[in-house]
Order: C-alpha cells, then sequence, then structure tokens
C-alpha cells in the first residue's frame, strides 16, 4: 500500500479489515491512483529539473557572447578615439562592416583638427586684441545704458590714474568738470540716438591726483549688439593738445596785435614824412603863383617835382606794408564807380585834364566783390602809369578802361596809346626796383607792387606793348560774392 | 562869396600858404588862422552870437596834436544850429586813407575833402 494512504488510514483510525468489499475496493482504487501520481510527480519534477539546467546553461552561453562582443565594441571604439586624435595616421578598416566607420572617424577627424586650429586662432586672436587694448596708451571702457563701467583696460591706469578695478560699476561721468557737463550730457544723448555711430567729444575729468586733465572721447553706441551690449568709450589724453592749442591761439594773438602796431607804426611814419612833403608843395604852389623868373619857375618845377616822387615813394612803401600784412575783406564794388573816382583824382592832382582823355565802358553781369583798397591801389598806380607815359607826339593821347563783370571774375582793359615799352625790357616791368629809364618819375616799386597786390587777390595781370604804339594791360580778378574767404 | 574864412591847422607852414593863396583868390578876404582845434571851437562858441564873426567857411586839417578834427567834428555837433548853419567845413588832408575820407563823409556839416596841398585850382574848385 501507498505509504501516504497507509498513514492517512491510520490518522483516521480505519481498520482495513472491517471494513465492506466495496470499500476495500475502494481503497485499493485510491492506493492505485495514489501511486500513479505518486510516478508522475517523480518524473515531471525530473524534467523541470532539466529544463531548469538547460535554461541556466543558455543563459550562462548567452552572457558569455554579450560580454565578448560589447568588450570587442568598446575595444573598437576606444582604438576610434585613439585614431581621430591622431593626425597622421589615416584610418582604414577593410571590413565592409567597418567601411562606414572608417568614413565617419575620418570626417570627425577633420573636423577635430579645423575645431583645434580654429580654437587656436581664437586664443591668438584674443591675446593679440586684448594686448593692444592693454597696451595702448588710449583707455578703452565699456559702460552700460545707466552709464555705469563695465569693462575697463589696464591702460586706464595711464590715462586717468585709476585701475579697471577702482572705477567698475562707477558712473563715467563722475568728476566731470562743471564747465563741461552740459556739453557732454548733450553728447550722450546724441550718442544713445546713434547706435553704431561713433561720435567725439571733448571734457575735463578729474584724474587720481585731483587734477583736472583734457580728455577726447570716442564713443559708440553698441548696446543693441549682443556681446557687447554697452557703449564703448575710447579715452585719450588731450592735455598737451589742449596745452599746445592754447599756445598757439595766445601766439596768434600776439601775432595779430605786433602786427597791428606795426600798421600802426607804418602808417604814423609814412604820414609824419609826407606831412612836410604836402606843406613844401604848399609853398611851391605858392610861389609858382607869383610873378617870378621863367628860369626861377623852372628851378621850382625840378623842386617839384623831386618832391613828389619821394612822396610818391612813401605811399608806395605804405601800400606795399599794408598789401602784405592786412587780411584781404572783400566787399561789394562798383567798378565803374571806383575807376571814375581813380581817374578823375589823378587828373585833377596831375593837372593833366586836357592832356589824356579816358573812356570808359563797364559790361557787369553780376555784382562784384573784392577788397576795394586793395583795388584801389592798383588801379591808381596803372591809370597813372598810363596818364604819366602818354605820349605828346600824338594828336591825342587816350586811355581805353573796358570792364566785364560776371559771377566768377572781373576782367579789366586798360589800352593807352602812350610811349610803349621796348621788348627787350618788357619781362621785367613787374620786377622791383625797375624803371625803364633814370628819367622815369616813378620809384620802380608801382607795377611791383600791382603784381603782388594782385597775387593776394588771386587774380592775374598779362601785358601788351609796342614801343611808341601803346600798351594793353589784361588784369583778371576773382569774384569773391561766391566764397566769403 | 566868401568874406570869412577860418583855417584850422597845427602846422605854421600850411597856414601861411593857406592864407596867402585865400588872400591871392580874393584879396578882400578875412582869414582867421587858428593853430588848435580846441581853440576853434572856443572862438565859434563865444561869437556864436555875433554872426559877422563867424567864418564863411572852415578849412579844417585832419592830424592835428591835442584834438584832432575828427574830434573838433564830434564837439562841433554840439554848437549852436546858427553857428553851423552859417559855417561850410572843408577837410584837408595828407591822408590817402580811404577810412578817413568816408569818416568825413559821415558829417553832413562837411562839404569837401580835399588833399593838401592846397593850390589855387582846388581853391576855386572849393568856392
Amino acid at each position: 500500500m501507498n505509504k501516504l494512504l497507509e498513514r492517512q488510514i491510520a490518522k483516521h483510525q480505519v481498520d482495513p479489515e472491517g471494513l465492506s468489499p466495496e470499500l476495500r475496493s475502494l481503497l485499493e482504487t485510491i492506493d492505485h491512483s495514489y501511486n500513479h501520481f505518486e510516478k508522475d510527480r517523480v518524473l515531471l519534477e525530473r524534467s523541470i529539473d532539466i529544463s531548469s539546467r538547460e535554461l541556466q546553461e543558455i543563459n550562462a552561453s548567452l552572457k558569455r557572447e554579450n560580454e565578448e562582443g560589447t568588450r570587442a565594441l568598446y575595444e573598437q571604439l576606444k582604438e576610434s578615439l585613439r585614431l581621430i586624435n591622431q593626425e597622421d595616421e589615416q584610418v582604414i578598416y577593410e571590413h565592409p562592416d567597418y567601411k562606414a566607420l572608417s568614413e565617419l572617424i575620418e570626417s570627425l577627424k577633420k573636423e577635430t583638427q579645423k575645431r583645434k586650429i580654429a580654437e587656436l586662432e581664437l586664443q591668438h586672436s584674443e591675446y593679440r586684441f586684448r594686448s593692444l587694448i592693454e597696451n595702448a596708451s588710449d583707455a578703452v571702457i565699456i559702460v552700460n545704458e545707466q552709464l555705469e563701467v563695465i569693462y575697463a583696460s589696464d591702460s586706464l591706469q595711464r590715462v586717468i590714474g585709476y585701475t579697471p578695478g577702482e572705477v567698475m560699476g562707477l558712473n563715467c561721468f563722475s568728476e566731470l568738470h562743471p564747465e563741461d557737463v552740459q556739453k557732454m550730457e548733450h553728447s550722450l544723448q546724441e550718442v544713445l540716438r546713434n547706435p553704431g555711430k561713433t561720435i567725439r567729444g571733448e571734457y575735463r575729468r578729474k584724474n587720481r591726483g585731483e587734477v583736472y586733465v583734457w580728455l577726447e572721447s570716442s564713443a559708440t553706441n553698441l548696446i543693441h549688439v549682443a556681446p557687447v551690449g554697452g557703449i564703448v568709450v575710447n579715452l585719450r589724453d588731450i592735455s598737451d593738445r589742449k596745452k599746445a592749442e592754447s599756445a598757439l591761439k595766445a601766439f596768434n594773438e600776439e601775432l595779430r596785435k605786433s602786427n597791428s602796431e606795426l600798421d600802426r607804426f607804418v602808417y604814423s611814419v609814412s604820414h609824419d614824412l609826407r606831412a612836410p612833403l604836402a606843406s613844401m608843395l604848399g609853398v611851391i604852389s605858392l610861389i609858382e603863383s607869383e610873378e617870378i623868373d621863367d628860369s626861377i619857375r623852372e628851378e621850382i618845377d625840378l623842386l617839384k617835382q623831386s618832391i613828389n616822387r619821394l612822396d610818391g615813394f612813401i605811399t608806395d612803401i605804405l601800400n606795399y606794408s599794408r598789401n602784405t600784412r592786412l587780411e584781404v575783406k572783400p566787399r561789394k564794388i562798383c567798378l565803374k564807380k571806383m575807376l571814375t573816382e581813380i581817374t578823375d583824382n589823378l587828373q585833377y592832382m596831375t593837372g593833366e585834364y586836357e592832356k589824356v582823355e579816358v573812356e570808359l565802358e563797364v559790361d557787369a553781369r553780376a555784382t562784384f566783390h573784392s577788397d576795394p583798397t586793395r583795388l584801389r591801389v592798383v588801379f591808381n598806380n596803372l591809370i597813372s602809369n598810363a596818364i604819366r607815359y602818354c605820349d605828346p607826339t600824338k594828336t591825342q593821347c587816350r586811355v581805353k578802361l573796358r570792364v566785364s563783370v560776371d559771377e566768377h571774375e572781373a576782367r579789366i582793359i586798360l589800352a593807352d596809346n602812350g610811349i610803349g615799352i621796348e621788348a627787350e625790357n618788357q619781362s621785367r616791368i613787374f620786377d622791383m626796383f625797375y624803371r625803364v629809364s633814370n628819367k622815369s618819375i616813378g620809384s620802380g616799386l608801382g607795377l611791383y607792387i600791382v603784381k603782388e597786390t594782385l597775387d593776394k587777390l588771386n587774380g592775374s595781370i598779362q601785358m601788351k606793348s609796342t614801343y611808341a604804339k601803346g600798351s594793353v594791360f589784361l588784369i583778371t580778378l576773382p569774384n569773391s560774392n561766391n566764397n566769403k574767404t | 562869396m566868401c568874406e570869412s574864412i577860418m583855417v584850422i591847422d597845427d602846422n605854421r607852414i600850411d597856414l601861411y600858404v593857406s592864407q596867402r593863396l585865400l588872400k591871392k583868390y580874393c584879396n578882400s578876404v578875412n582869414v582867421v588862422l587858428i593853430d588848435s582845434a580846441r581853440e576853434a571851437l572856443h572862438y565859434l562858441q563865444i561869437n556864436s552870437d555875433n554872426i559877422d564873426a563867424l567864418p564863411d567857411l572852415i578849412l579844417l586839417d585832419i592830424n592835428m596834436p591835442g584834438m584832432n578834427g575828427f574830434e573838433f567834428l564830434d564837439a562841433y555837433a554840439g554848437l549852436p544850429e546858427n553857428v553851423k548853419k552859417k559855417c561850410v567845413i572843408v577837410m584837408l588832408s595828407t591822408s590817402v586813407h580811404v577810412a578817413d575820407r568816408t569818416a568825413a563823409e559821415k558829417y553832413s556839416y562837411v562839404r569837401r575833402y580835399v588833399n593838401k596841398p592846397l593850390s589855387l585850382e582846388k581853391l576855386r574848385e572849393l568856392v
């Protein structure tokens, strides 16, 4: 009998002998079943055992395979990385599976190299710029919208004595000279209104030593340019320049004063020289009006000539001095009026009314602006020459003046039928102190002064002459009505 | 026309020449010579009521020490009307400075501006 059944029967105190034949047969069946179940169970256990062992084996082998594969891959990658960082070795995998990998590695290598080069260049570039900024004599600062310093170069110390650390976060307009505050506020507004534009300014600021220094600032608003994010200001110490400027100004002022004094001196001297001459001429005039011998009259006339000569010379010197020194002051001029005045005056003064006939023609298409004093000198000299050197052998001495004015220039043609100038002398007539002959009344300065004066006015003079026939002078003068200089 | 002419000039010679010329031009003319502008003003002042003593023509020099011709003209403006109405002023000068001429022309009672030296022709023109 099955052991389990046995136990169960004993437990329940069942006597198999006392049972009915049907119950005894049932017990036998149960016994068989128990034994069958037992056998089945054992078989099942054994088969589970086998399966379990098999699974274990499979697991282990899978694990092993996995590890080997991973390690292989790992090794590949390690190798690949090494090769990528190696610049000279080229990587070629023969195996088709690895061909794509080798191409990838090659391209990764190239990228890495490029990046390395770029990084190096960037480093160099940064270094270069930094050393430029740090070593420049100018200071560079960057301020934010609230005008607080967010960067300052080391060179700031050279310019205002403060190190970058000492000014970080401070308002850049602190310690400004009170007189410069308003103009720098305006300048600031302009900078803020014009991003990207460089605006210059000059102002004084107290440096570390409590002394005001003159600075020139060039500010560019780059607030909206991301990497910068502020206003970039270049500061330059211009104390030396300012000193030089004010020294120059002072020197110019002195020069102007001394020029003015010299001018007054020349004028005063020339006047004091000419007054006695005028007196002498007055007395001579008196004598001439008396009843006197012809010989005395002749001698008196010689006296008069000498005096006139001296007087003319002094006038010439005065004109020369003023031409060189005085500023050109353009004014509106009526050439017709000026020339008429001068001609009338000359004829009157020399008493040559009947002797010389003067014709004046003016064609003015624009108003004429030039320096009146200098023009008078030019015309006086030329017209008096024309009158003086007229040819008494001709029936009528004539002087023709043709003037034309347009908006660019004035052209004056002065033609006479006087004694003319010999060909070999013509090139020298504008020379200083050149006189054609000893008999010449003039000082020799007249035409020289004319030329100098015209040069000063940016004009020109040309001359054509035929001995015994006459002379023609062509004068051109720029019209200063467009450019007031 | 001219009965009385006053010449104001600091230069003795010029005064002499003027006087001689004036007399030559018209023998009957009464010439008053004064060598200082201040004195001339004083004279005109004290004679402002005496119309006969006032000159018809005044020849005035520009460059004089003390008070010059222009300063005289400025002070002249302050003289009584009847003086200014009677006297005609002509300026005499050696100056060829245009500025002097223009300045003289600004004064309404200056009739002419003449360059020294004076001569008979110039006198004829003036008078």
